[in-house]
């Protein structure tokens, strides 16, 4: 509940009355300040009425299309929310979608009478499960004060959606074709993958992914979950593109359903999932290994491309400026005072300083975060510095970092750029 | 309601306390600076806070008569504001309204019994941060009600 200008230019004038009174000591002037004061009063406690009633009053219908549907999927949805209309009250209504979604269209509001009010929009649930709507947010006013309120009762999440996985087929594996430990297929989903939990079978599953001997001894069908790097919770970095990037609609959407199912697999696992979000030089937010699920797909639900501010293509880090001295040295055997100038710009340049600022915060995020492994995902666009730093943050800890690159471009261009720090695979996303 | 009639009430509120007593030629000054006031802002927006804050030199004014005069300014003042912003549509509203009147006046009169401002000023102070404070818990008892769908 905020005040509008309008009181607070009332609260100046009570205040500017209630100075005049005391330094002249004129008791009319001090009531004048009361009146205006308790008119305040007044004001506040008939909008928090009003606005009671409103809210009291809210109902919604939302009709969706399916309600079972695919991860990653588009889902449009029409809600129609009803009000008493009789509170005078401005009105404006959002419906919120699941924690767990990425906003597909922008939502248009149409009023269709007095107190009713069609929203019409589109989403993708980025994680598989039971899920409902995140309820109706709720924004009113009057001259004096307004408020904003998300509604979160169970009557305003329905209906429930059930979100089946997106498949991901294993080449040439999981056909029943091995035997023993092999019977997932000697493919591994990702190279250096291994198979390190098992979860319920939800309906929408790959059968590829069936661990048939789990599910044989239990009586229910378990399916495999990959993990990134062999060992325990990952570390999630994801590096978010510039928004000045020419990177497609579609391709952005495959990059965030991948990203949303390795921290909902890492979550479901583990119970927590430490992730970095990251654009270049900037550290956009850090979700620490104790955060909720509903903190984590919310963070998630608003990942899309950033304006850029910080690129690090400009920097020479010590470690890579030390390494370059030592290849000069190596490659030229004999004197050359080239050479020797050469080392001596690179040391004056990239030999000295302690780490950058972005180094700094993922070093500490890595190290308190507990993690086992670091995951980096990246569009692979722009300037990949800071991809570089990453690197050689985990190194440097001695956690095993594996590269996840957008299209095979993005392969090429971070594998080209990570060659020289021995990493050698990336995966394509 | 014509938004003539508020600002006529408190032309003759001002001019009878100006004539009743010893306000005398501030009070009628006061007036003139209102009903100047009120016509030079004819159409111009926010007009309301105009008339409130020349309305409040008419109530300061109209207080070296009686006091009652500045509560009854002050009242009739509120009443053009509410009715300027659109807040007096119905006859509940116009019941609300009375009720608050009421409330004020029997806030603001026995504060008229004290001689001097400091007192009053803290009593008027703790009033105002009594009902704040209560608007706030009962806002965020609302908030919470509403986020109950979380669990």
């Amino acid at each position: 509940m905020k005040p509008s200008p309008a009181a607070e230019g009332v609260a100046v004038l009570a205040v500017a009355l209630a100075a005049y009174a005391l330094i002249f000591d004129d008791l009319a002037g001090l009531l004048a300040a009361g009146a205006v004061l308790f008119f305040l009063l007044f004001r506040g406690a008939v909008f928090f009425q009003d606005f009671s009633r409103l809210v009291a009053t809210l109902s919604v219908e939302r009709a969706v299309g399916k309600r079972i549907i695919r991860q990653g999927s588009l889902l449009g949805v029409e809600t129609t929310v009803s009000y008493d209309p009789g509170s005078g009250l401005s009105v404006d209504l959002e419906d919120l979608i699941p924690a767990v979604a990425v906003a597909g269209s922008v939502q248009t509001v149409r009023r269709v009478g007095p107190g009713r009010v069609v929203i019409r929009h589109s989403f993708r649930i980025m994680a598989a499960g039971d899920t409902s709507f995140g309820g109706i947010r709720i924004a009113a006013g009057d001259p004096f004060f307004s408020a904003s309120l998300s509604l979160k009762k169970p009557a305003l999440k329905h209906p429930a959606l059930r979100v089946t996985p997106q498949s991901r087929p294993l080449a040439g594996g999981g056909k029943g074709s091995g035997s023993g430990d092999e019977e997932g297929g000697a493919l591994r989903l990702l190279r250096g993958q291994e198979t390190r939990g098992y979860r319920e079978y939800i309906t929408g599953d790959s059968l590829e992914m069936v661990d048939w001997k789990i599910s044989a001894k239990y009586g229910k069908m378990y399916v495999r979950e990959v993990e990134g790097l062999s060992g325990g919770m990952p570390f999630i970095i994801v590096d978010l593109p510039d928004c000045r990037d020419t990177l497609e609609r579609e391709a952005f959407d495959r990059y965030s359903l991948e990203v949303n199912s390795a921290v909902q697999g890492s979550f479901t696992k583990f119970g927590s999932c430490p992730l970095l979000i990251s654009s270049g030089g900037d550290v956009i937010s850090y979700i620490s290994p104790g955060a909720g699920e509903k903190e984590l797909f919310e963070t998630l639900a608003g990942i899309h491309p950033v304006e850029r501010f910080a690129h690090l293509f400009r920097y020479l880090d010590p470690a890579v400026a030390r390494a370059r001295i030592r290849a000069i040295n190596r490659e030229v055997e004999r004197s050359d005072p080239f050479r020797e100038q050469l080392s001596r710009i690179i040391s004056a340049f990239g030999g000295g300083g302690g780490p950058i600022m972005f180094r700094q915060q993922v070093a500490l995020a890595m190290r308190s975060s507990g993690a086992a492994s670091v995951l980096l995902y990246t569009t692979a666009m722009g300037d990949l510095s800071h991809i570089v730093q990453i690197v050689l943050e985990a190194q440097k800890q001695g956690v095993p970092i594996a590269v996840h690159a957008l299209g095979a471009s993005g392969v090429g261009t971070v594998g080209r750029m990570l060659a020289a720090h021995e990493i050698t695979a990336v995966e394509e996303i | 309601m014509d938004e003539r009639y508020p600002a006529l009430a408190v032309v003759l509120a001002g001019l009878a306390s100006a004539l009743s007593g010893t306000s005398g030629v501030a009070g009628v000054a006061a007036v003139v600076v209102f009903g100047a006031v009120f016509l030079l802002s004819r159409h111009r927006e926010g007009r309301w806070f105009f008339l409130l804050c020349a309305g409040s030199l008419v109530a300061v004014a109209a207080g070296l008569s009686s006091i009652f005069w500045s509560v009854a300014v002050m009242l009739l003042l509120l009443v053009g504001v509410e009715d300027d912003l659109g807040f007096l549509k119905s006859r509940r509203d116009g019941r609300t309204y009375a009720l608050f009147a009421v409330a004020a006046v029997l806030l603001l009169v026995p504060l008229a019994g004290l001689r001097h401002v400091p007192l009053p000023l803290v009593l008027l102070l703790a009033a105002g941060l009594v009902g704040a404070g209560g608007l706030m818990v009962f806002w965020y008892r609302l908030v919470w009600i509403s986020q109950k769908g979380e669990q």
